[in-house]
């Protein structure tokens, strides 16, 4: 629970700074993201590590030259197909196994940016809250099992965005952990999942 | 001023890439299928009593019939049974022999000497049947969706498959299971083999295959 204050106090102090917003206060920042992942933990041993599938869209509006706030939705597929053999109690069950977990995080933001000129690289790191939706489907056999959680989520997040004229390149790193909530599909009490989501993005912004 | 429009024209280009891979990404399947081919569907469980300790086994009797096991009469699944062929049973019982004597058990041939029984009793089974079911999907429209607070009905569809499922039982004649009497004993081991019936071109190799990984995945079974 920790966790859950710091980036609640980051994200109140990000909105209490936005008093002090000076000529960028208007401005808005729309983000759309390729955004494939890499599973870590007990995510990583159902789903498998690197999954190629994911988009973010994230919205930011400016308080001032170095603070946002805003709000993301993404959306990740992690799959793999394995053949390994799964103990059971007193036994063993094999055959092809298709794992997947659909995330979909929604989540509040607050932005530090380390530059405040817009000609430059600006540096960035993120702070989010918020609830991920994750799916969860393990087909063995003919047989499918599927559960479904809402996770309370913390992600920090570090990235770039690259000055390229009318639109921008984004390209980042979001740490997500999504806080234990019910059971896994494979029955275990523990469903906490966590996965680093990388983004390749093109940022319009506006005045 | 060139460089300026190499930049936008680069910007574009990647534009173009992100988008198509977004296109990509969120068009494909939330459930990923990988091609899945009929025999990726097989399932193969084995359990065994860990109470026991199956080096002090040595001979074994096996009746020369695979049993087939018929479904629920009466019940919810009533009708669902699938009449198995018995064009490869001579196969199997040999190869099942073959998996046991290289384990190191030896076949004792019937009658059974109840007196003085073989260690274990291995029984073959099989049972099949068909599961029905539906499925309903929207046909595509795209622009005015549901704008008028109306859509199109779904179109609705069936489909059916067919599973089979061959188990090996090995029973220890000497270990009567608790609270059920005299004349039933403990399963010490048991596999099951399930799959799609008529999926494949060569059913007999498939089964020589799913068989070999029971063993496989039960060294304990090892008398030697």
């Amino acid at each position: 629970m920790n966790t859950f204050r710091f980036f609640t106090v980051l994200l109140v102090l990000a909105f209490l700074t936005g008093g002090e917003a000076v000529s960028q206060a208007n401005k808005t920042m729309t983000t759309l993201s390729y955004s494939p992942s890499l599973a870590l933990g007990t995510t990583s041993d159902f789903a498998g590590d690197f999954h190629w599938r994911g988009v973010t869209f994230e919205a930011r509006r400016f308080l001032d030259r170095q603070l946002s706030v805003g709000f993301l939705a993404g959306w990740q597929v992690l799959s793999q197909k394995t053949e390994e053999p799964l103990s059971v109690p007193n036994g063993t069950l094999s055959g092809t196994q298709v794992r997947t977990m659909n995330t979909f995080p929604f989540m509040l933001t607050g932005s530090y940016y380390f530059s405040k000129s817009e000609q430059e690289v600006r540096p960035y790191l993120t702070a989010a809250v918020g609830m991920t939706y994750i799916d969860q489907r393990w087909d063995v056999g003919v047989v499918s099992f599927g559960t479904y959680n809402w996770h309370f989520t913390a992600a920090p997040e570090f990235g770039v965005i690259i000055p390229a004229g009318d639109v921008d390149v984004l390209i980042a790193a979001m740490y997500n952990y999504a806080f234990d909530s019910g059971e896994t599909v494979w029955g275990a009490d523990d469903n906490t999942q966590q996965y680093v989501a990388f983004k390749l993005g093109l940022v319009w912004s506006r005045f | 001023m060139h460089q300026r429009h190499a930049g936008r024209r680069g910007i574009r280009i990647l534009s173009m890439a992100l988008m198509a891979a977004l296109a990509v990404g969120v068009l494909s399947s939330c459930y990923p299928d990988y091609n899945l081919s009929p025999t990726d569907y097989d399932v193969v469980l084995t359990k065994y009593d860990p109470s026991t300790n199956f080096v002090t086994y040595g001979t074994y009797a096996m009746p020369d019939t695979i049993v087939h096991l018929s479904a629920d009469t009466t019940g919810p699944n009533a009708g669902t049974d699938v009449r198995l062929s018995r064009k490869y049973d001579k196969e199997i019982i040999a190869r099942v022999k073959q998996e046991m004597s290289d384990l190191g058990y030896s076949l004792v041939p019937g009658p059974i000497d109840t007196t003085n029984p073989p260690t274990v009793v291995v029984v073959l089974t099989a049972t099949a049947s068909t599961t029905l079911y539906s499925y309903y999907y929207y046909p595509y429209y795209g622009y005015g969706w549901g704008y008028w607070g109306w859509y199109y009905p779904p179109y609705v569809s069936y489909g059916s498959y067919s599973t089979g499922t061959f188990m090996m039982t090995m029973i220890d004649p000497r270990k009567p299971a608790s609270g059920l009497g005299a004349k039933v004993f403990t399963t010490v081991w048991f596999a099951g083999l399930n799959g799609l019936l008529n999926a494949t071109s060569a059913p007999l190799d498939r089964l020589y295959e799913r068989i070999d990984q029971a063993f496989e995945q039960s060294p304990y079974l090892n008398t030697k």
